[in-house]
């Protein structure tokens, strides 16, 4: 580049860019100074910022045509079908539980599902998608836990394979699914035709922007004359788990909520059983790549998660959302492990919150 | 109509803000879920919407 470069510029151009330029703190700064935080907004952003701006525009750009996809063919399932409002209780309930059931490597550790099945727990079962096969083949069913659960809000396909399988059908007439109205159409299929009731919600995307927003869209046209209200919507926090927790307390109403098997986070370097990516990299002893795969010390229970990106991204958030809420619904993760940990977050065993919290 | 010229220096790049852009790419390459984290400034649509 040569080292001088000529512009023109209209009297009134110049007036506008200082003026801007002193709007923005730097009229006495040099323009190299100003230039670079004016073309760069994310430059003093923290790691949790930056994680969080990559990942919203990386789901926008990947999923936004299927959630548009998958809306249009479930439509006229739901405008027929039930809302999750219809789980809203009438009336103020008493203080009752829920445990939200993941599928993080803790739950094996500690045998989480053989202790809750053979427990007189009275609570709801809200299972993520992911868990549900296991949770219903260790004796956990809705025979035996009355109000039993189980969601579904991501879009992919392959979702449905968390209900194919024969103790799905065996068990489906009595369970009920929350499916969001973004789900695959084939993961709907399966989970009808295994006898579930359906409930549909909205799931939070991008509501924010207004009346062009897909959320608005979306409502507007799932709106009916026998569903004027349409469907709730909820925050999802990128993930089943989250989901789950909001929908414990926002649409079930339950004051107390305990989360088992969501450790956002792994013990090992295997990823085979989701799509998170472990990149090779020449070099894990980098700043960079310490900073995106951390590992994380968990004194409570003496053990040490490696984290990914995207785990860093849901545990920011649901640490962030439990903290927010505690005056409205008690939070107790009773995983055992995992990085869901922290300034006012109640940590417990899974014996011990059934023990305080079976009401 | 104002005339004026710019004077361009070569800025060796920061070691900083390369660690920076190496700690996005690895972002970017970690895979990603159907959903986000929704932010909203009005913070009681935060969780929950009871209608759209």
């Amino acid at each position: 580049m040569s080292e001088d470069t000529f512009f023109e510029l209209s009297e009134n151009t110049l007036k506008k860019i200082l003026k801007k330029k002193n709007e923005m703190g730097f009229s006495k700064k040099s323009w190299d100074d100003w230039f670079e935080v004016f073309f760069n907004e994310n430059k003093n952003e923290s790691s949790n910022q930056k994680i969080e701006r990559i990942f919203e525009k990386t789901t926008l750009d990947r999923y936004y045509d299927e959630w548009i996809e998958n809306f249009s063919l479930n439509l006229n399932n739901i405008k027929n079908g039930f809302s999750a409002r219809n789980l809203i209780p009438n009336s103020n309930q008493s203080p009752s539980s829920a445990i939200i059931i993941g599928r993080g490597p803790s739950i094996q550790k500690h045998n989480h599902l053989e202790l809750l099945s053979k427990s007189n727990y009275n609570g709801s079962i809200i299972c993520t998608d992911g868990s549900l096969v296991n949770v219903l083949k260790s004796g956990i069913t809705p025979d035996k836990f009355k109000n039993f659960f189980v969601v579904t809000i991501d879009t992919q396909e392959r979702q449905k394979k968390s209900y194919d399988d024969p103790i799905v059908k065996k068990y489906g007439n009595k369970i009920n699914c929350i499916l969001s109205s973004t789900v695959s159409p084939h993961t709907y299929k399966i989970a009808y035709e295994s006898g579930m009731k359906i409930y549909w919600i909205h799931t939070l995307v991008d509501y924010d922007k207004g009346k062009t927003s897909f959320n608005y869209i979306s409502s507007l046209m799932s709106k009916t004359e026998n569903n004027p209200k349409g469907l709730p919507a909820i925050q999802t926090g990128g993930n089943v788990g989250t989901s789950a927790w909001v929908i414990a307390w926002n649409i079930l109403k339950h004051s107390h909520v305990g989360l088992i098997g969501i450790d956002h986070g792994y013990y090992s370097d295997d990823r085979t059983s989701d799509d998170h990516i472990l990149p090779e990299y020449e070099n894990k002893n980098s700043e960079e790549y310490k900073k995106a795969y951390p590992k994380i010390y968990n004194p409570i229970f003496n053990v040490t998660c490696i984290q990914d990106p995207i785990f860093q991204y849901y545990s920011n958030a649901l640490k962030e959302f439990i903290l927010k809420t505690s005056k409205v619904v008690t939070t107790i993760n009773a995983t055992e492990g995992g990085t869901i940990f922290g300034n006012g977050i109640e940590c417990t065993t899974l014996k011990k919150f059934i023990e305080k919290y079976n009401f | 109509m104002i005339k004026g010229n710019f004077k361009i220096k070569k800025i060796e790049q920061d070691e900083k803000d390369l660690e920076e852009r190496k700690f996005e790419e690895l972002i970017e390459k970690s895979g990603a879920g159907s959903h986000m984290v929704f932010r909203s400034k009005d913070k009681d649509d935060e969780f929950f919407v009871d209608e759209i």
